[in-house]
């Protein structure tokens, strides 16, 4: 398996793994995921929603690994880490330099789109601001409705809402009376995933007008706020983990 | 009452999608409303087809979307042209160190931000809205990409309300938009 990682990780790496160069103290520990990765692997941490792991046998299939794993890393190194925002003790994943690397985003939309074309999804659902950046193109991509989901008061007509709790107090999401019906197959995307709270919330939306949520997906996932486990039964996919 | 901005099949199309939502975000406003566009798989590609084919090949290394529809269509727009995608927001959601630019209101005054190092001098920018109305934010877009030393090559909107004159407020500057909508504000 290849990792992308600081010398500084606390995490262990064994002798048997291809070392990368470290990307310098600017940025935090990441980990690029392989979509899939040979079961003789070593893994830092568990992957639960991707396909399951096979061998590489064949050149052709070893060939598609390397570029799915060069496509990983360029994308975990376009993202930039922003101390201290938006407020201190905060290490921001900031993903607007991945927007300026214009083939680390379009490899960006290409893996989640790869993922998700044939899997009859009719809605994605993004979540308010930058899931606004990621959900219309794989929506475009693959043929579905695009669904914004979003602060208070800024949908106009009918809505249904959604309370979550933040660390200090509530917010509230809301998406249009209408705008997906029972039985449409969703995917959710944001551009990250930290304690899960507004994922958990646009899940609890859809469902509640008898949607079936098929996978929630992000480009990073921050993995000690243990967000996955506010998602319910949910499979959650992601590019790139990041230490928080 | 909205009217088509030339013979193209897909537009008419478009113009059905759009709803119009009275009495929003205030009594007397006739908001319209994209999202039910977005529902359109087949109208959603064709309103981003449109523009992709009126600037690919422009040489346009930037697109810079507004907060937050404009990220709906910027971002597809972007990636089809194969340019840079910028987002300009309200104040304080972009991290690291920005650039802000003033803007009046009807009541009031607003801020949008920009990241410092986003967009190079020289480079060629299309900044896209879902709407235009007065003008204000898309004038305020264009003053912070011109501070960096960027050439507007054009503002793109989905709609534009023409009794409100925002087009007026751009400078000059080339305004290309899909759909005119009048009396959508009493």
């Amino acid at each position: 398996m290849r990792v992308v990682c600081c010398s500084n990780s606390s995490l262990a790496v064994t002798a048997t793994l291809p070392s990368f160069p470290c990307l310098g103290p600017r940025f935090l520990p990441r980990i690029a995921i392989p979509i899939s990765i040979p079961s003789s692997a070593i893994r830092f941490l568990p992957l639960r929603s991707t396909a399951s792991p096979r061998q590489i046998t064949t050149m052709a299939s070893k060939n598609a690994q390397d570029q799915q794993d060069s496509r990983l890393e360029s994308i975990s190194s376009a993202i930039r880490v922003i101390p201290d925002f938006p407020k201190p003790g905060i290490m921001f994943q900031d993903i607007t330099t991945l927007l300026l690397d214009t083939k680390a985003f379009k490899d960006t939309i290409d893996l989640f789109v790869e993922r998700y074309r044939d899997k009859n999804i009719s809605v994605v659902a993004g979540i308010e601001a930058r899931g606004f950046i990621f959900g219309p193109p794989i929506a475009l991509a693959i043929g579905a409705k695009f669904v914004p989901m979003r602060k208070p008061n800024k949908l106009p007509g009918e809505v249904i809402s959604e309370e979550y709790s933040l660390e200090y107090g509530t917010d509230k999401m809301e998406m249009h009376v209408g705008a997906v019906q029972p039985g449409d197959r969703a995917l959710i995307i944001d551009d990250l995933i930290a304690t899960g709270g507004t994922l958990g919330a646009a899940i609890k939306l859809l469902e509640r007008v008898g949607v079936h949520v098929v996978e929630c997906a992000c480009v990073i996932e921050l993995p000690e706020l243990k967000g996955r486990d506010r998602l319910g039964d949910k499979p959650l996919f992601v590019l790139v983990k990041g230490m928080a | 009452m909205c009217a088509y901005r030339d013979e193209d099949p897909r537009l008419h199309d478009l113009k059905t999608k759009i709803r119009v939502v009275p009495n929003f975000p205030k009594p007397g406003i006739m908001f319209q409303d994209i999202t039910t566009l977005l529902l359109d798989p087949k109208a959603f590609k064709n309103t981003i087809d449109m523009f992709v084919e009126r600037y690919k090949g422009k040489n346009i290394s930037v697109v810079a979307g507004i907060e937050a529809r404009g990220f709906i269509f910027g971002s597809p727009i972007a990636l089809a042209i194969g340019a840079k995608f910028v987002p300009m927001r309200k104040p304080k959601k972009l991290p690291g160190k920005v650039i802000s630019q003033e803007y009046i209101l009807e009541y009031g005054r607003d801020c949008l931000e920009l990241h410092v190092g986003a967009v190079e001098h020289g480079e060629r920018a299309l900044v896209v809205d879902d709407l235009i109305a007065t003008g204000g934010t898309l004038c305020a877009a264009m003053d912070l990409l011109e501070r960096v030393g960027a050439e507007v090559v054009e503002c793109a909107c989905v709609i534009e309300l023409p009794e409100l004159k925002g087009r007026e407020r751009l400078n000059g500057k080339p305004l290309y938009v899909l759909v005119e909508c009048f009396e959508c504000c009493q």
